[in-house]
């Protein structure tokens, strides 16, 4: 039956209704038009391009210090200078990841001695050069104490090592990575929601992208420039990358500077602000909760109550329950403290009995079985 | 197979008096259901398999004494001898498949080899392959106890759609012997490859359990994946071998190399010991003599396991459509309701595809611990899922093979103690054929299973997905001519041929767009929205969904009635409301057919037969409202839905006039003509069954007075997979068996002109004709003849 394979699919392929809507017009490939590649791009090899970016930044401190177990739980103590960590972004044929996925285009974004920006991208032609970008890429992470991604660790990360064992290289050195996705997650999922890179640029960094390409199609031009050698967005798939890196930069620096006190976010939770405090300063982290408090944000009173516990600071951990919000914890919490330190049997029941209705699952349970104690509690003083 | 060595009788007298022989007590339900005066007189037949004792052989000297240990654990001393001969298969270092019946411990003949070279090299891993999730989880049980048993230091880990995310990386890393299925192996495993290396590099056994339901589509599927995963097992340097194993098929190496593209070796003798079981063959009673209709036959399966459940014999009852399974499932509940009695604490319960899995894993373990009596099941519970020790199988029409008819009469004592099979024939050909053919269940099968991994559609899906795993290299072999589909990819845009290699060039994730079971991946949800819900009950394929689930239909889920509100095929959703009906619905189909292509002349000159391609086009317009347990038309209504469109593979037969079966069409009336046309037809298409591995539903057929394409009368069968499966391929072979039992059929039914059980009612536009019934028998003998074989007529 394979002999007549080749016929078969022709006529598979006259069938309108199996084009998918995949429609494309032959004459566009004739008339492809075929600009010059942008501007400032040097060939490193055959098929690989490279291009570096400066700009200037005034403020900054290349040699300053980062702790970058700020953003990482699971660090202990790291410090490194500004100007050794390496900002890095990846653009590709597809966001599902998978073996079949290609990256054509990587940015890389570190602070140089002078405090200039500087982003090294580089770019493929076409497939067979994917080695040779690839060796560029490790070049560049030895080069790096530390490298910083945005969701990094779901996705750029393990798409270069696929593409490392794809092209026979091995796995990757091992390097200090730090994906910021998970400290801003902290300090906006909460006030904002969506922290995609994009988002948080408008609305925290205040930087508006003109002429933005949406990721969604990048893929497509570079498929577009491969089939066709159509140029015509691929500027703008470049500037997105390196604005990409940018971006990260200087959110990773507001971060940083917002934990250690030298600047201040907008929109920043200061709950989340303080987890991330806590882990390289307790006293941040408090000063931040307290302020919070002062201001009304009755839900830094726990996370407060949780810190001042771990320092066995009891007396205020106690001192802090009138302040806990009226969720059904804080009710809870508030009926404990009327019954131990006010001795208000009724009020303690009332607010148990207030936290049982609103509570779910073990809470419910406990409030309801706590309601029953008083109950009973009060009516032995009563019969007394 | 089953019963190769075993003495079978039909008994020479009265059924029930062979069984009283034995002894059984008479208060022994099936001595009770011998003697009940309401069904005794409708038995055709009771076959008595025996008891069989175990062939053993001994243990291998080479085998690890851990093993050794391990199965002494298990109290298992020495092997049956189908163990061993798959040990020495393995040893050789040979493909092979283990053919036998449920419950002969096939699973010792892979756990031993694979287990035993995983113990001999820390590096080696092995992939187990099971068509369900809910037979991975069972097969991971099984494993433990073996590891657990011999202390040995091997992990197994499952890893399907429901492992969770943080333990999919352990499993990856450190699971030696991997249990997945084929449709996480193609879209979850193969193209994230990357991070398997260890796993492709260690690979040294592929395990394929329940071989047989790889066929059709869903083998013709699995047969390209099994191209891909020794594609990227090569990439990474290593050439697993494959341990298969089947139920009873005809063709078992066949299929086995038709699926994993090498020569494999067959292993068929059983060693194991088996508990007697007792079939039954029952027919129901003809109800109208003139139309040679019968009593409907799941309403009879219905009352038998009435009658077993009643009596506290834990029974399985199979229907043939999700359908059927819901209404019996609702009368035989609805039957045991009266709580005026014992039996009001009788459960029975619903199984089918289409409920979600913690649905169906409630139901299993109702069946388990016994809180479930009886379940009413479509063939999803053929396979070896544990449901615990069921008493009786009842088994409602056909099942569509031999292979699941055994299966399904295997759910009944799994384990020890006699059972009993119920097989209950409906009024078609098939079970009517059958039923005067109890032998045809005892005697070596003919039935075969085909694949055609080839299929233009299915071929293209998986060329893609492994253009995406891996750039195809110029002259790299996959299949039959990759570069001829990797041509038309890249004149489509998806893949890019450069530097000598074909590279995926499409943002898209291919598997996740191609399904390996349905024709097409875009599934139909089915939503409930009674009060203002929006709740997820279920989900069909999307041409089913055309046909049963369009506006007013009524669809029925676990019992309850639903009424389609909305069928939205742009948005792939059905929205549907519960509502009490007194009636289901059933869509009539219509379809048109054009000739493509013609590849293969066959047949005679007075018979000619063309082989090729055919564009169908189907569309429902209409429906009709039967009446629950009556089956009363009561209605009719529109559909307005775009009709289907799809090229496949044909056999038609040809009549011209100038030979004797086109020459007994020419002198009949226009109308005696098409009457006896549709008839033949009808017949061929249900009695294909008969000699193909397929359900009468994987195949379409229609008739012309006069051809448009061949300009002669007509009939055409087709593949109803798009692109087909070979199964068209493989009637052309076997269309000779078929029309000889077509001619016995009509020969044996003692209907007076055409009934369900050969030809067929005449419908509407055929009831003038007379004599339809003889005008199809000496068409049919005709064609025999024409086809160059001697016979014809029934012995």
């Amino acid at each position: 039956m394979s002999g007549n394979l080749r016929a078969r699919l022709s006529r598979i392929r006259e069938n309108p209704e199996n084009r998918n809507g995949k429609k494309r017009d032959p004459k566009s490939i004739h008339q492809a038009e075929r600009i010059c590649f942008p501007a400032g791009w040097s060939i490193l090899r055959e098929g690989l391009r490279f291009k570096e970016t400066l700009s200037f930044s005034s403020d900054l401190d290349p040699a300053a210090r980062i702790r970058l177990n700020l953003f990482s739980g699971r660090l202990d103590l790291v410090e490194v200078s500004l100007g050794n960590i390496v900002f890095f972004d990846l653009e590709t044929t597809g966001l599902s990841g998978g073996a079949g996925t290609v990256a054509f285009l990587a940015a890389f974004g570190n602070f140089r001695h002078d405090g200039t920006l500087s982003v090294r991208q580089y770019f493929i032609d076409d497939y067979p050069s994917e080695l040779d970008f690839l060796q560029s890429l490790a070049v560049e992470f030895t080069k790096a104490a530390a490298v910083v991604t945005y969701n990094g660790s779901s996705f750029d990360m393990p798409l270069y090592s696929v593409r490392r064992t794809m092209n026979e290289l091995g796995p990757p050195a091992p390097v200090l990575h730090i994906d910021a996705l998970h400290a801003a997650r902290r300090l906006w999922r909460r006030t904002i929601g969506n922290c995609a890179l994009g988002n948080l640029e408008a609305e925290i960094l205040g930087i508006r992208r003109g002429d933005d390409l949406p990721g969604s199609e990048v893929p497509e031009v570079w498929f577009e420039y491969l089939k066709f050698g159509r140029t015509k967005r691929l500027e703008r798939v470049f500037l997105h990358n390196e604005l990409d890196v940018r971006s990260l930069a200087a959110l990773f620096l507001l971060i940083h500077n917002t934990a250690n006190g030298s600047m201040s976010a907008l929109k920043c939770d200061p709950v989340g602000l303080a987890e991330l405090q806590s882990r390289i300063d307790e006293t941040l982290a408090e000063q931040t909760l307290v302020t919070a408090l002062c201001a009304g944000i009755t839900g830094a009173a726990r996370p407060l109550m949780k810190l001042y516990g771990k320092q066995l600071r009891l007396k205020e951990r106690t001192e802090l329950v009138p302040m806990l919000p009226d969720d059904p914890s804080g009710l809870f919490s508030k009926s404990v403290y009327a019954e131990r330190i006010c001795g208000d049997i009724d009020e303690s029941i009332r607010l148990a009995r207030q936290a049982g209705v609103n509570a779910k699952g073990a809470l419910r349970d406990r409030a309801l079985r706590r309601v029953q104690r008083l109950m009973q509690k009060l009516s032995r003083l009563g019969n007394r | 197979m089953m019963t190769q060595q075993n003495e079978i009788y039909q008994s020479p007298c009265l059924p029930y008096h062979s069984i009283a022989m034995n002894t059984i007590d008479t208060r022994d339900p099936l001595t009770d259901f011998l003697s009940n005066p309401d069904f005794a007189p409708h038995i055709s037949s009771v076959k008595h398999i025996s008891a069989a004792p175990a062939r053993f052989a001994s243990l291998p000297p080479n085998l690890d004494p851990r093993l050794k240990t391990a199965l002494a654990g298990r109290g298992i001393e020495s092997l049956y001898s189908h163990q061993r001969t798959a040990w020495d298969s393995a040893e050789a270092g040979d493909d092979f498949v283990v053919v036998t019946p449920t419950a002969s411990g096939k699973t010792l003949c892979y756990n031993l080899p694979v287990t035993q070279a995983l113990l001999a090299d820390p590096d080696a891993r092995a992939l187990y392959l099971f068509p369900t999730k809910a037979l991975s989880q069972d097969q991971q049980a099984e494993l433990n106890a073996l590891i657990e048993a011999g202390s040995l230091p091997l992990k197994a880990a499952t890893y399907d759609g429901d492992t969770p995310q943080s333990t999919r990386k352990v499993a990856r890393d450190s699971g030696r012997i991997v249990i997945s299925n084929p449709d996480m192996l193609h879209s979850g495993v193969l193209p994230n490859h990357a991070k398997w290396i260890k796993f492709f590099t260690g690979l040294r056994y592929i395990v394929v359990d329940e071989m047989h339901s790889y066929r059709g589509v869903f083998g013709s599927h699995v047969a390209n994946v099994f191209r891909r995963l020794l594609r990227v097992a090569a990439y990474y340097g290593s050439t697993p071998r494959f341990i298969l194993c089947s139920a009873t098929i005809g063709n078992p190496s066949e299929l086995a190399e038709a699926l994993i593209g090498r020569p494999v070796r067959a292993i068929t003798e059983n060693g194991a010991p088996h508990a007697e079981k007792v079939v039954i063959f029952y027919n129901p009673p003809v109800v109208d003599a003139v139309q040679g209709i019968r009593k409907s036959s799941a309403d009879e399966a219905m009352a038998i396991a009435a009658l077993f459940l009643a009596s506290g014999v834990r029974t399985i009852l199979f229907a043939r459509s999700r359908l059927k399974v819901e209404i019996l499932a609702a009368y035989l509940n609805k039957r045991f309701e009266n709580i005026f009695t014992e039996n009001s604490r009788i459960r029975v319960e619903p199984y089918r595809s289409g409920l979600l899995p913690n649905e169906r894993r409630q139901i299993e373990r109702g069946l388990r611990d016994g809180s479930i009596h009886g379940v009413v099941s479509t063939n999803a519970l053929e396979l070896g899922i544990d449901i615990g020790g069921l008493a009786a199988a009842v088994i409602s029409g056909w099942p569509g093979s031999l292979a699941s008819f055994w299966q399904q009469a295997g759910r009944a004592g799994r384990r020890k103690g006699s059972s009993m099979a119920v097989y209950v024939a409906t009024s078609s050909p098939v079970d009517q054929y059958l039923i005067e053919h109890p032998d045809r269940f005892f005697n070596a099968t003919a039935e075969n299973a085909r694949i055609d991994p080839d299929n233009p559609y299915i071929y293209t899906d998986h060329i893609k997905c492994a253009a995406f795993e891996l750039p195809f290299k110029k002259g790299e072999s996959f299949g039959s001519d990759p570069e001829a589909v990797l041509g038309f990819l890249e004149e489509e845009g998806t893949v890019r041929n450069t530097g000598g290699r074909w590279y995926w060039s499409d943002s898209g994730y291919p598997a996740e767009k191609i399904s390996l079971r349905s024709a097409t991946a875009d599934n139909v949800v089915i939503i409930n929205t009674t009060n203002g819900a929006n709740e997820v009950i279920g989900e069909m394929d999307r041409p089913s969904a055309k046909e049963l689930v369009f506006d007013d239909a009524v669809y029925i889920h676990r019992g309850k009635q639903f009424i389609v509100l909305k069928l939205d095929i742009e948005n792939r959703q059905c929205l549907v409301e519960e509502r009490e009906t007194n009636y289901y619905t059933d869509a009539i189909v219509k379809n048109d057919i054009k000739v493509l292509s013609e590849d293969e002349h066959l047949g005679t000159d007075a018979l000619p037969i063309v082989v090729g391609d055919l564009l169908v086009r189907s569309s429902a317009e209409k429906f009709k409202k039967l009446r629950f347990h009556t089956n009363e038309n009561i209605g009719y209504g529109e559909i307005y839905l775009p009709p289907e469109e799809m090229q496949t593979r044909t056999l038609a037969v040809l009549f011209p006039e100038s030979a004797e079966p086109g020459a007994i069409l020419r002198p009949m009336a226009e109308l005696e003509r098409a009457a006896s046309l549709a008839a033949f037809c009808s017949i061929i298409r249900a009695l294909a069954p008969i000699e193909l591995l397929c359900d009468r539903s994987d195949l379409g057929a229609t008739w012309r007075v006069r051809d448009d394409h061949y300009g002669v009368p007509a009939i055409y069968v087709w593949d109803q997979y798009p692109g087909g499966t070979g199964l068209v391929e493989a009637l052309s072979h076997s269309l000779g068996s078929v029309l000889e039992a077509a001619a016995e059929r009509l020969s044996a039914c003692d209907c007076v002109d055409g009934c369900p059980s050969c030809i067929g009612v005449a419908p509407e536009a055929f009831s003038t004709v007379k004599r339809r019934k003889a005008g199809t028998a000496s068409l049919v003998t005709a064609t025999i003849r024409g086809l160059g074989r001697n016979g014809g007529e029934a012995r």
